[in-house]
């Protein structure tokens, strides 16, 4: 998966018009630095074998240096940990808010708050998170200032740095609960509707239990394995709400790099996000293994 | 029946609101159940048989409107507010179901699934109800329950899942057993052992069972009474022995005709020609009028009434075989 | 329940009465409709751009820069006493452009390559199943940033993209559909006719899938207008001085404190079409596809 990945990336990056070497080299048109740096990464080479080096040295940790000459891994290193932090918060808002809503939504089907809420998702699902997210400064940061319209502050100062990114988290988090609750509804009703629900009913468990414990569980199956699906969409939503709010993330990173054709920061980047990729569904077999029963005795 | 009932039914009728008009399902069925009897249901697919034994506790969904009565121990079942309701269900009613590869639930284990019972009702404690568990897997025949208590639904048979079902249902010694085609979806040979079981657990804790199968030989084998339904309809009641031996409605008679007898060649089974009539309201006539032999005037015209030919034999059919006869 | 011995359906019931009772059926979700009707208004509006624009999206009017609403102006004007009606009107026609251009590409790729995989399954499917897989999980944002870099930014890059973007659901759909719908009696039937692969592929089972399609298409639309917005207002989708609805929000915000109106009507077109095609989609499902009827 990893290797079809980054064959992928390094074939892409490859087909960007230009010569990397002259983009390598940066401003600097000297023949000799050109020749240096392209001895360096065996352009002159043919490609499956830039493509062994590449990975050779990636594995060693070394991502190459980018067109400021800076190495790309202490980029990747210093922009990741911001980037992680507003994923992780938002995840946590639209848990909270997805999730309860789509099981209390289910419950409630046909009243008029299913409706409701079901109505409030649809459009949550309909906005643009950024548009979302440059409404959400025009109200809090400007007009009413009660936090600051962008930037970033490091975790040195926890407060400031929540702060400084409560809103994005929040524009972020409550896209993916409108995902979320779709989806905990749609499976909460599936679950609410099977024979075991009905052997529950019967057996004179409370509401309580029928709903929390039996078909709730079940119904996590489902929308673990559809989480895992959202990361792409986490991933593009984290790119633009860094952008809206001026956050120096891993995402901010990703637009410059691509604007400014930097090879070997977009093979960089891009092999970090496949890496992401695959560590993510990893987690999410684990935790659908937890949950799944069936598939653990297997 | 002289004993006093444990439950008596009278004029339960189930309507359907569905996406194409309202459909009657069950249509003034009324019946009632002694201490320790075991009562048939039988009837085709669709007949109402099911919908009567959910509605009694409570089990349909919202969609279904349900009228009449049903006391069990002096309280009406169908008035009850949701937290008595729940003190009845399980406890002094069990249910056991047709499905028994999909009513347990998938992720927790069978103990946990039969402990929940009785943590719920008689608040035991969790090392208790494991204990109880264990006990009542013994009690319904699956070997090494003490392993089989920690395991989950799809690592037993069909069989097994059925027998857990059933400890599941007497775990609080209920009064009244609901076994609603208990052994349909099993194997033949399954099907036998399940059975005994369950006449077993009569004689051993005298619990009154209502069967509902569309198998008439199983009937035939364990239940003291026999109700036939039709299309919604009670159309005949009568102990057993006497339904299998004098037949009165033309449907239970075409019923018996259709049971393949051993050691009598048949070149095929009997079958009853035409359709079970669906219903948005209540029929005006003789629900079986369509495919009846004996149908006539009346009988399309009008409904009949529920009348003993003899003694505990009801028959709602205005030519019963008593009367050919005579 | 008393009842019904169900014919068995056949695939496909005659024509024009089920269709008489498909769409009565959508009547009656007054929802769904709603969506069609506003779906359908822009798809006029962007047809009609042109003849209904009061003033060309380029026209600048320098008496009237960051004017409020007024006769002359309904929306009033942005930084370039550009009419802001009239540019939502043409980017109407941009957005939807995208929405139908990507969906109708994605269609054309996938649906083909997801019927191979399911009809003939073996290795192939494997492959194409577990290529979706990863496909579906990627960031579209950042393949779709990727290929303007490489192509350079325009509204057919930003389509590319978009439609390139959308394939993998499409291939899943086309793929699963292809799974059940091989397995039904007709394809047996028409093998004992004498039918090849390629006639069973086209005649049986592609009328058969049509409906899912439909719905898949339906609720790929409003995701393309989303990612449009998002790629233009990022600066590698359409380009200015051309109006799209991303455009005229990437050259709002630097007015963000100003002249807030400049950033909400275009927002507030995006949430309607999306809205719209969302709404309308939902209610095509559940009418068409009654499996995931609830």
């Amino acid at each position: 998966m990893l290797v079809v990945a980054s064959i992928v990336v390094f074939g892409g990056v490859r087909a960007i018009p230009g010569n990397p070497a002259i983009a390598l080299g940066a401003e600097n048109r000297d023949p000799a630095v050109i020749a240096a740096v392209k001895a360096k990464y065996l352009l002159d080479k043919p490609l499956p074998v830039q493509y062994g080096h590449w990975i050779w040295l990636a594995v060693q940790g070394d991502l190459g240096v980018d067109q400021r000459q800076l190495s790309v891994g202490h980029t990747i290193a210093s922009r990741l940990p911001i980037s992680l932090e507003l994923a992780a918060l938002s995840m946590i808002v639209s848990v909270i808010v997805g999730i309860p809503t789509g099981v209390i939504t289910a419950v409630r089907r046909g009243k008029p708050s299913d409706y409701a809420a079901t109505g409030v998702a649809l459009i949550g699902l309909s906005v643009p998170h950024f548009w979302l997210g440059l409404m959400a400064i025009i109200w809090f940061a400007v007009d009413l200032h009660w936090l600051p319209a962008g930037g970033y502050v490091t975790a040195h100062h926890p407060i400031a740095n929540l702060k400084h990114l409560l809103l994005p988290a929040v524009v972020l988090g409550i896209g993916f609960a409108a995902v979320l609750m779709r989806q905990m509804r749609s499976s909460m009703l599936d679950s609410l509707g099977t024979d075991y629900v009905r052997t529950a009913r019967a057996k004179g468990l409370s509401e309580w239990s029928v709903v929390c414990k039996h078909a709730f569980r079940n119904s996590l199956i489902t929308v673990t394995t559809v989480l895992g699906l959202q990361l792409g969409a986490l991933i593009s939503g984290i790119v633009t709400i860094e952008v809206i709010f001026g956050i120096p993330g891993f995402g901010s990173l990703t637009i410059d790099a691509i604007n400014q054709r930097d090879y070997t920061l977009i093979q960089g980047v891009v092999l970090v996000v496949a890496c992401g990729y695959v560590i993510v569904n990893l987690l999410v077999d684990v935790v659908y293994s937890l949950l799944n029963p069936r598939i653990r005795t297997i | 029946m002289s004993a006093e009932p444990l439950l008596e039914v009278s004029d339960l009728s189930v309507r359907f609101d569905t996406d194409e008009g309202p459909l009657q399902a069950v249509d003034r069925v009324s019946f009632t159940l002694a201490p320790r009897e075991v009562l048939g249901i039988v009837g085709g697919s669709g007949c109402g048989k099911s919908v009567t034994c959910m509605s009694l506790v409570r089990l349909l969904p919202q969609t279904a409107a349900v009228t009449g009565s049903a006391v069990f121990d002096g309280v009406d079942l169908l008035a009850l507010g949701p937290r008595r309701l729940r003190r009845v269900r399980g406890r002094e009613i069990s249910y056991i179901f047709q499905e028994p590869m999909t009513s347990l639930n998938p992720v927790f284990t069978v103990g946990d699934q039969i402990g929940e019972v009785v943590r719920r009702h008689l608040g035991l404690s969790r090392r208790a109800a494991r204990q109880r568990a264990v006990e009542l897997l013994q009690l319904v025949r699956i070997p090494a329950p003490e392993r089989r208590v920690d395991e989950y639904p799809h690592q037993l048979s069909g069989g097994m899942r059925q027998r857990v079902m059933i400890a599941m249902a007497l775990a609080c010694d209920p009064k009244v057993l609901i076994a609603d085609e208990p052994t349909t979806a099993l194997d033949v040979t399954i099907q036998a052992g399940i059975l005994d079981l369950m006449r077993e657990i009569r004689e051993r804790l005298g619990t009154a069972i209502v069967l509902v199968t569309h198998n008439l030989g199983v009937v035939a084998d364990i239940a003291d009474r026999v109700i036939v339904m039709y299309a919604g309809r009670k159309v005949e009641e009568a102990p057993a022995e006497e339904l299998f031996a004098a037949p009165q409605h033309p449907y239970t008679v075409g019923l018996l005709g259709a049971i393949p007898r051993p050691g009598e060649r048949q070149e095929r089974l009997e079958e009853i020609p035409g359709r079970v009539p669906a219903a948005a309201a209540p029929l005006e006539h003789c629900v079986f009028a369509d495919r009846c032999r004996f149908a006539d005037e009346t009988t399309r015209t009008q409904v009949p009434a529920l009348r003993a030919v003899r003694r505990d034999h009801l028959v709602a059919c205005f030519h019963p075989e008593a009367d050919r006869a005579a | 329940m008393s009842i019904v011995v169900q014919e068995i359906e056949a695939p496909r019931v005659a024509g024009r009465r089920r269709l008489r009772l498909l769409t009565k059926r959508f009547l009656r979700r007054p929802m769904a409709v709603g969506g069609l009707l506003v779906a359908l208004a822009f798809v006029i509006v962007a047809i009609f751009a042109p003849l209904l624009a009061p003033y060309s999206p380029g026209h600048t009017d320098f008496d009237a820069v960051l004017a409020h609403s007024s006769s002359k102006h309904l929306l009033g004007t942005d930084d370039l006493g550009r009419d802001v009606l009239s540019r939502l009107i043409w980017g109407t026609r941009a957005s939807m452009q995208v929405g139908v251009f990507a969906t109708l590409l994605a269609m054309v790729v996938a649906v083909p390559i997801g019927m191979i995989a399911g009809y003939y399954r073996g290795w192939v499917d494997q492959v194409i199943a577990r290529l979706t897989d990863v496909l579906l999980a990627f960031p579209f944002l950042i393949l779709a940033v990727g290929l303007a870099a490489i192509l350079g930014p325009s509204l057919l890059n930003a389509t590319l993209a978009l439609g390139i973007g959308s394939i993998p659901g499409f291939i899943r759909i086309a793929r699963g559909e292809t799974l059940t719908l091989r397995e039904e009696d007709y394809v047996p039937a028409a093998v004992l006719n004498g039918a090849n692969d390629a006639t069973i592929i086209f005649r049986h089972i592609l009328p058969n899938m049509t409906n899912t399609l439909i719905v898949q298409a339906t609720l790929t639309i409003p995701g393309a207008i989303l990612g449009e917005a998002i790629l233009s207002f990022l600066g590698v989708g359409v380009q200015p001085p051309t109006s799209s609805w991303g455009t005229m929000l990437q050259e709002a915000e630097p007015y963000l404190t100003q002249a807030q109106r400049l950033s909400v009507y275009p927002g507030v077109a995006i949430i309607l079409a999306v809205l719209a095609f969302n709404v309308f989609g939902d209610g095509l499902r559940d009418v068409l596809d009654p499996r995931t009827t609830r």
